[in-house]
């Protein structure tokens, strides 16, 4: 005997691919992150003193691996979900 | 060297950050274009992350930035001290450190994390400036230890022949005996005024 259709896996919500507006959306976001982190960090390069050192820091690199940190789950997660 | 290679990578990732917001629907769509993403978002920005970080690293270990809070200023001053029994001012005026590294050389420990360590007080140090209310008079966190004098003076011949270092280097390289009980000068913000200044021409 065949399988019944209703004997077919359903794909859970938590496998659902992702919309690609959602994707360019969490993109955004990380560019934003890496575009601040970026400039604080640049800022320090240019004018570097205690002020900036802890900027730098505290914010600078904190923005940067926060984007890149976002970039990275979201391409963990397309992998694991697969494209839309 | 490092301060162009620094500029250049945070430059860059900012640039190629910027363009890559606008770009990012079409991009998000093929594969080369996912690749660029990945620069943009990951390679340019964590190269600027290394370079920037590289960069605050080695500056933060200068003389003038240590000194640039008013806190630190006796300190400074100190190194300039008209009076031989200052070994901070001994060590900067006969070069036994080198200048613009004089804090980092007798305040680092050599060990495995001792920048590290030296690096995480500094940037405390820093935030109670800012963010915080110093209280003085400062002090170590811990007893200064041998092992800072000895990697510069342990083989030195000015070390090993003095009369009174003779049958105490077990004792002072096992830190039981510390070198600061007969050097004890400190930095002797107390006295300064009354020794006087070096004033190089």
């Amino acid at each position: 005997m065949g399988a019944r259709v209703d004997d077919a896996p359903t794909p859970t919500l938590a496998l659902a691919p992702e919309p690609i507006e959602r994707e360019v959306a969490t993109i955004r976001t990380a560019l934003v992150c890496v575009l601040a982190g970026a400039f604080v960090e640049l800022m320090g390069i240019v004018w570097f003193s205690p002020g900036t050192f802890i900027a730098m820091a505290c914010v600078g690199l904190p923005l940067t691996l926060l984007g890149i940190g976002i970039f990275v789950r979201m391409v963990w997660r397309h992998i694991r979900r697969g494209p839309m | 060297m490092l301060h162009g290679v620094a500029l250049t990578t945070a430059l860059a990732a900012i640039v190629v950050a910027f363009a890559l917001y606008f770009a990012a629907p079409k991009l998000a769509g093929s594969v080369a274009g996912k690749l660029a993403l990945l620069l943009g978002v990951v390679v340019t920005p964590g190269l600027a992350a290394v370079g920037g970080t590289s960069y605050a690293y080695t500056e933060s270990s200068s003389t003038e930035f240590c000194v640039s809070c008013h806190e630190m200023e006796p300190h400074g001053r100190s190194l300039f001290a008209d009076d031989p029994t200052v070994l901070p001012a001994v060590h900067y005026q006969k070069r036994l450190v080198d200048r613009d590294h004089a804090c980092f050389a007798c305040h680092t420990d050599y060990a495995m994390f001792g920048n590290l360590k030296a690096k995480a007080n500094g940037l405390r140090h820093v935030w109670v400036h800012y963010f915080g209310e110093p209280e003085g008079p400062f002090e170590l966190y811990a007893p200064y230890p041998n092992a800072n004098c000895l990697h510069c003076h342990d083989d030195a011949r000015s070390y090993l022949e003095s009369q009174g270092h003779q049958g105490q280097f077990d004792a002072l390289r096992a830190n039981e005996l510390s070198c600061l009980k007969c050097h004890a000068s400190g930095h002797a913000h107390d006295r300064l005024e009354e020794v006087g200044f070096w004033a190089p021409e």
